[in-house]
């Protein structure tokens, strides 16, 4: 066994780095194009309403 | 007001599901890989997730050559659009590819970089990916930086297939994955899965770019309309 883990150790840190940085990129880029689109849809509807209003009046 | 589609969303929840299960099918279901010595090849667990985003940015990048045919048969921006939004979400999968590679490599190899053929190729694509947007944000005419980016997208496009081919023609140091009898049933089973779920994690990214996108445009064209 501690034949084995002396195989594994020296070559963890690079794979737990390359799952890291997959997961971190994955989860930022999903992160960071819904708070745009939050972001954008709160906008239009600010917009549209008052597009609707001035319509109206 | 919902503005989103909700396909988008479900292969983004269900791409999101395949690939942590792919994640723990690499560590505790898929045998270990063995160096012919007989040592434990750690580093290949990399494989399981480094290859089916390569994979994936072969694929988005059709869409670019793709889009980029049908923006100059027809010049509708729309396609544009589309073209840029496949081509952002390719050099996210090309850069992912690129870190994970340079990983893997340092492991197996002792270096952090080799110019061997399926690095080298893979290597300018990344460079003609990054050179797209230095062409679009160089060109201030819509028209002819739409007509430019397609044209370029295209040609760049053309590195995507050798750089994927290269390997079965070229001697090189680098795995060839798709071959018979290259993989464990276990590890084929998970790799399969990685790759599913990236596949849909890569449409559901575009997806949702092409959203934002669109929203943004519509935006523009409302303020416009408010404005005047």
């Amino acid at each position: 066994m501690g034949d084995i883990y002396s195989q594994v150790l020296p070559q963890a840190p690079y794979v737990i780095a390359a799952y890291a940085l997959i997961w971190v990129s994955l989860l930022g880029f999903v992160g960071v194009v819904f708070s745009r689109l939050r972001r954008l849809e709160k906008e239009l509807d600010v917009l549209e309403e008052s597009l609707k209003r001035r319509e109206q009046a | 007001m919902k503005k989103r589609s909700m396909l988008a969303e479900i292969m983004l929840v269900l791409g999101g599901i395949i690939t942590t299960v792919a994640l723990l099918m690499a560590f505790f279901w898929a045998p270990a890989s063995l160096y012919p010595d007989g040592r434990v090849d750690f580093a290949q667990k990399i494989f399981y997730f480094h290859v089916p985003v390569a994979e994936a940015s072969f694929l988005v990048f059709v869409f670019t050559a793709y889009y980029g045919i049908r923006f100059l048969m027809t010049k509708r921006r729309e396609y544009d659009t589309k073209a840029k939004i496949a081509t952002e979400v390719t050099l996210f999968f090309v850069l992912l590819t690129m870190a994970t590679g340079i990983l893997w490599t340092r492991v197996e190899w002792n270096v952090w970089w080799q110019w061997e053929p399926r690095l080298t190729t893979y290597f300018i694509m990344t460079l003609l990916v990054i050179g797209y947007f230095v062409l679009r944000n160089s060109v201030e005419d819509e028209e002819k930086r739409a007509t430019y980016a397609a044209a370029f997208g295209i040609l760049a496009f053309i590195d995507a297939p050798i750089s994927f081919l290269i390997t079965r023609f070229v001697q090189s140091t680098h795995p060839v994955v798709f071959k018979s009898g290259g993989l464990e049933t276990p590890m084929l089973v998970t790799f399969i899965i990685a790759q599913v779920g990236m596949i849909m994690l890569g449409y559901a990214f575009y997806q949702l770019r092409l959203q934002q996108e669109q929203l943004r445009e519509r935006l523009d064209a409302l303020k416009i309309s408010v404005g005047g």
